[in-house]
């Protein structure tokens, strides 16, 4: 009798937890599939997806996402506005404070996202054929994200 | 009983036992992975059995495996695809995969009595691998890229003639065409990027050849005088020399 009371428990706490793993997993790449289809992100979009990239969980408010990024070690360009459009520059930032691209120069001295987005076009995350003040789609998005995850985990993703 | 009844029954059973071997399993599966084939996008399972039309898609650090017959799919993160076709007969297998955005690696095992065809479709061309191994991406602005790491593919669309590229581990031809261009870039030119290098001068110093590599051409000089230096910052100083390299 104990032993089933015991295993009644067990199930009875497990369940929602697979529940709440299934929700966050649907919420997760419902993400995804909502920025695919956005013709332009905007900068909270960029931080909420590099709170996933970082394989965190995602919180409903920006500021505490922000947070998240800043506990990972992000502390450039994460000054503006959640509703802000996202520029490559913004997005570069990012990256290369993450990725800790120190190799060029001018981003070494200067740390402006100019240099942050030459500095990813020197590693292949970002383009040539583009300017840093341009804007970023969706789908261009994903593509970038994902190379960041790669790099990140050393081509192992 | 009708006569013609007795024929069909026997003609339905031949036609569902030949396509009984057709089946789409879930091998593994890694982080947030999940499938849709109603409404509703569910959680992948390891060991599930999937039916023609399922879409899946995969988010960050999380990928798939998946059992298509003889053959392995592995779905990479942030992918979105779909199993448009698998039909398997005694005589022929065909498998169709549209992919939307995302990275997948086909390995399609090729039996000699069976007639192959495994196809990966994206928006801008399809990659037909014929018993081989293959890694497809697909992105907005990249476009298609396709590595064939072992075998033969055939790569193509309505606009550009079929192209083989035969290839091996670790890949260097690379089958690239952009969204929105018709002509793909030419299969070398991963390797031809790689061959550039920086060359110096005989003069400098290890010091020198260190900051470089660390500048890059940014501020870089090779004059000898410190008033063509200063010219490099008024836009005039830099010497263009041009170089034509030709390959195959």
């Amino acid at each position: 009798m104990r032993i089933r009371i015991a295993i009644a428990i067990l199930l009875i706490m497990t369940i929602p937890l697979a529940a709440q793993r299934r929700s966050r997993d649907v919420e997760h790449v419902t993400f995804i599939h909502e920025i695919a289809d956005k013709e332009y992100v905007t900068f909270g979009d960029a931080v909420r997806f590099f709170v996933l990239i970082l394989g965190k969980e995602q919180e409903s408010l920006f500021w505490k996402n922000v947070d998240i990024l800043k506990a990972a070690g992000i502390t450039r360009g994460l000054d503006y506005q959640e509703n802000t459009t996202a520029r490559k520059g913004m997005i570069a930032a990012l990256i290369a404070d993450y990725l800790k691209l120190g190799d060029s120069l001018f981003y070494l001295i200067f740390r402006t996202e100019r240099y942050a987005f030459r500095a990813c076009i020197a590693h292949g995350i970002m383009d040539y054929d583009a300017s840093e003040w341009d804007r970023i789609s969706g789908g261009e998005l994903i593509e970038i994200m994902s190379k960041v995850s790669e790099r990140a985990s050393g081509g192992k993703e | 009983m009708k006569r013609t009844t007795i024929p069909i029954i026997v003609i339905s059973i031949i036609f569902i036992c030949s396509y009984a071997f057709s089946e789409i399993r879930v091998s593994s599966v890694r982080g947030s992975v999940l499938y849709k084939t109603g409404r509703d996008w569910k959680s992948l399972k390891q060991g599930m059995k999937l039916q023609e039309g399922t879409k899946i898609s995969t988010g960050a650090r999380s990928s798939a495996i998946i059992q298509i017959d003889n053959h392995k799919l592995t779905v990479r993160q942030l992918t979105m695809m779909k199993i448009s076709r698998n039909r398997v007969s005694k005589e022929s297998s065909n498998t169709r995969i549209g992919l939307k955005y995302g990275r997948l690696n086909a390995r399609v095992k090729r039996i000699k009595t069976l007639k192959t065809s495994f196809k990966v479709i994206t928006p801008v061309a399809t990659s037909s691998v014929r018993g081989t191994e293959e890694e497809i991406f697909y992105g907005s602005k990249t476009g298609m890229r396709v590595w064939v790491l072992d075998g033969a593919v055939e790569l193509g669309n309505p606009f550009i003639a079929s192209r083989f590229i035969r290839g091996h581990s670790p890949s260097r031809a690379v089958f690239q065409l952009k969204t929105g261009e018709i002509k793909p870039q030419k299969l070398l030119s991963v390797v031809r990027n790689a061959s550039f290098v920086r060359i110096y001068s005989n003069n400098i110093t290890d010091d020198e050849k260190s900051f470089h590599e660390i500048a890059g051409d940014e501020l870089f000089d090779n004059s000898d005088g410190a008033i063509e230096f200063l010219d490099l910052f008024l836009g005039g100083g830099a010497s263009i020399v041009t170089i034509e390299v030709y390959w195959p």
